[in-house]
């Protein structure tokens, strides 16, 4: 391993955890906006030019604030359950490309490393999502938090197993688990045409994964006050924000390598770097606006709903559409 | 280069920016612990009763549902794989006759989960 | 000493201390936390080994989801209290000889084995591919006799676990 390459994994390490740091700065204020204008309201317009600075704002704010650990709640799980939430969150963007293979001095991928397995390694980290809603859940010892905690653990594995039915149905066509090679088997077509249920049974659990709206019962706010984490305050709370938009963009640029062809779409040659960073990105934007439109949309689900849609519906769905996939490939290749 | 280096730089990277900013917070945060501020918040009513009662156990069975499901599925994994590679016909049509007999498993496991009211929330 | 190996010194020495936490913590809740930390840690090495598939599997069934239903086992039973001392003062010695019968049966294995020092393992990445037609092909029956076990197991559990509902 030479000093260019390492020096090169290193920028791009920075790189991510720059999108990662910015994703809740910008998405928190590009969410209260478009639902401002959904309820025919202005959203925040006080901080800055057009109220820009708003989460910004926040962010200080957050990062001042006094920070209170309850005398009820047990010190150590308390303290550690953020990293919890924070840590397999950036974990899995390792694994994500943002582009094609450039050249820029010497050839190198717009990703930080290609793991063969690398779509189980996101899923495994997503089921390793389900410890930090718990530790902070029980730690708290507040009722709110227990609630929040037991329907997030629930939910969360209950939606993990539709989230890696519709996955099995991609790796069926694209015969590989790195995310790489399944952008690059989409080069003719994008997945989306031929597993479109499969694409809706992924977008359906990868809401309920991330805890948004009509899903987000372990943080529903009109019932439980916060949820999990209803005791943090501070920059710990910070901790929880960002790991939500953080993997709700994560989610996004999954759909879009999952099932959008990835860089995939109109090039001129010579800028296929840009023109992949850009598709890539609009694309998971495009899907970032959907998350903001359902929570606008849609009322929440009740608990029972939640669990018998996942168990009773879309799983039996999603293990058709694994069947009906195998058949189909199975005539067609 | 293994490609595991990119990951784990990228857990270290993390945890150094969650460690630092928990840090760095602590330096310029105020701390005037009140007794009405370390009390558990329960929209303004003084807590009562334990939080850590025992809960319906509903939730256990999901989990040991979710194990079962697990396991099978995982294995399904590498099968795909080796299913979109498969090059002869005979061999797909083992692989698929195999696949659905480990997938009617799961069918049956979702059916008896069904039948014994593991999934409906709102009876009792 | 090269990269791989300061992780693995330090996934090891971690399970190790996680898997002390298990065994000595008082609270059932660190134990059982302590046990998810082991398998994450065993996971890693797994991953150094170039047993790809194997660690994700760790990680999605050890840490995942045998984590997850042993916190929630917990949390039904958790009555708040720690555990207070053992109950059965009378088993002590038998734990103890049988302990050592044990470290004695371990320690001459440790002992007696060839490690076969000095010389690298030549580490082989095994393609997933392989794997699925050992289970697919080669050894269906068995492993569909497996899977079917793991569901009447299932069955069981919810069984017990309904029949204590109606006690309630």
């Amino acid at each position: 391993m030479d000093l260019v390459s390492t020096l090169a994994l290193l920028a791009k390490g920075l790189v991510v955890l720059l999108i990662f740091l910015a994703a809740p700065l910008i998405f928190v204020l590009a969410e209260r906006k478009i639902l401002g204008r959904i309820q025919s309201r202005r959203g925040p317009n006080r901080v800055g030019p057009l109220g820009l600075f708003q989460t910004v704002a926040d962010g200080i704010k957050l990062g001042t604030k006094e920070d209170i650990i309850p005398p009820a709640a047990d010190r150590v799980v308390f303290w550690v359950a953020p990293l919890f939430m924070v840590i397999p969150a950036i974990a899995a963007w390792s694994v994500i490309p943002f582009g094609p293979m450039v050249e820029i001095g010497r050839e190198t991928g717009l990703w930080i490393t290609n793991l063969n397995v690398g779509i189980l390694f996101v899923l495994a980290l997503g089921s390793l999502n389900t410890y930090g809603p718990v530790m902070s859940g029980w730690s708290s010892n507040s009722k709110y938090a227990h609630f929040g905690a037991l329907r997030s653990g629930a939910q969360i594995i209950s939606y993990e197993l539709t989230l890696g039915l519709a996955v099995l149905a991609v790796v069926v066509y694209a015969g590989s688990f790195s995310l790489i090679d399944i952008v690059e088997s989409q080069r003719h077509m994008w997945l989306v045409a031929p597993q479109f249920l499969g694409f809706l049974i992924f977008i359906v659990s990868g809401v309920a994964e991330t805890n948004r709206a009509p899903f987000d019962l372990p943080e529903a706010e009109t019932e439980i006050v916060a949820g999990y984490f209803v005791e943090y305050t501070g920059i710990r709370f910070a901790m929880f924000f960002i790991a939500e938009y953080a993997n709700m963009f994560l989610m996004s640029m999954l759909v879009t390598v999952l099932y959008l062809g990835g860089w995939n779409g109109f090039t001129i040659p010579g800028l296929e770097g840009v023109s992949g960073v850009v598709w890539t990105m609009a694309k998971a934007l495009t899907l970032m606006f959907g998350y903001f439109w359902l929570r606008a949309t849609l009322p929440r689900l009740r608990y029972d709903q939640l669990m018998s849609f996942c168990w009773k519906i879309l799983l039996p769905l999603g293990v058709l559409n694994l069947l009906v996939a195998s058949v189909l490939r199975m005539v067609w290749s | 280069m293994p490609p595991y280096i990119g990951v784990a730089m990228m857990i270290i990277l993390g945890l150094a920016f969650a460690g630092a900013s928990i840090v760095g917070a602590g330096l310029i945060r105020p701390k005037h612990p009140t007794p009405g501020k370390m009390d558990a918040y329960e929209s303004g009513v003084p807590p009562t009763g334990d939080t850590r009662g025992r809960h319906h156990v509903r939730f256990y069975m999901v989990a040991m549902l979710f194990v079962v499901f697990d396991v099978e599925l995982i294995f399904l994994y590498p099968w795909a794989v080796r299913f979109a590679q498969a090059e002869d016909m005979a061999e797909k049509v083992t692989m698929l006759v195999a696949m659905i007999l480990f997938v009617t498993l799961l069918a049956v496991a979702d059916i008896v989960g069904w039948k014994m009211g593991v999934f409906d929330w709102s009876k009792e | 000493m090269n990269f791989a190996a300061v992780l693995f010194y330090a996934f090891s020495a971690i399970a190790i201390v996680a898997a002390l936490g298990t065994v000595l913590a008082r609270n059932i809740v660190y134990a059982a936390l302590s046990l998810v930390g082991t398998m994450v840690m065993i996971a890693g090495i797994f991953f150094i080994l170039h047993a790809d598939f194997l660690a994700l599997v760790q990680l999605l069934i050890y840490a995942g989801a045998v984590g997850v239903l042993l916190i929630f086992g917990l949390m039904l039973t958790n009555t708040g209290q720690p555990a207070t001392g053992p109950k059965d003062r009378w088993q002590r010695p038998i734990a103890f000889v049988a302990a050592m019968a044990f470290i004695l049966v371990a320690g001459y294995a440790a002992v007696s084995t060839d490690w076969m020092q000095g010389v690298v393992p030549q580490l082989e990445r095994v393609p997933p591919a392989v794997l699925a037609s050992s289970l697919f092909r080669n050894w269906a029956l068995p492993f569909e006799i497996a899977s079917l076990v793991l569901l009447v197991a299932m069955i069981g559990a919810i069984v017990i676990s309904r029949r204590e509902t109606s006690n309630d």
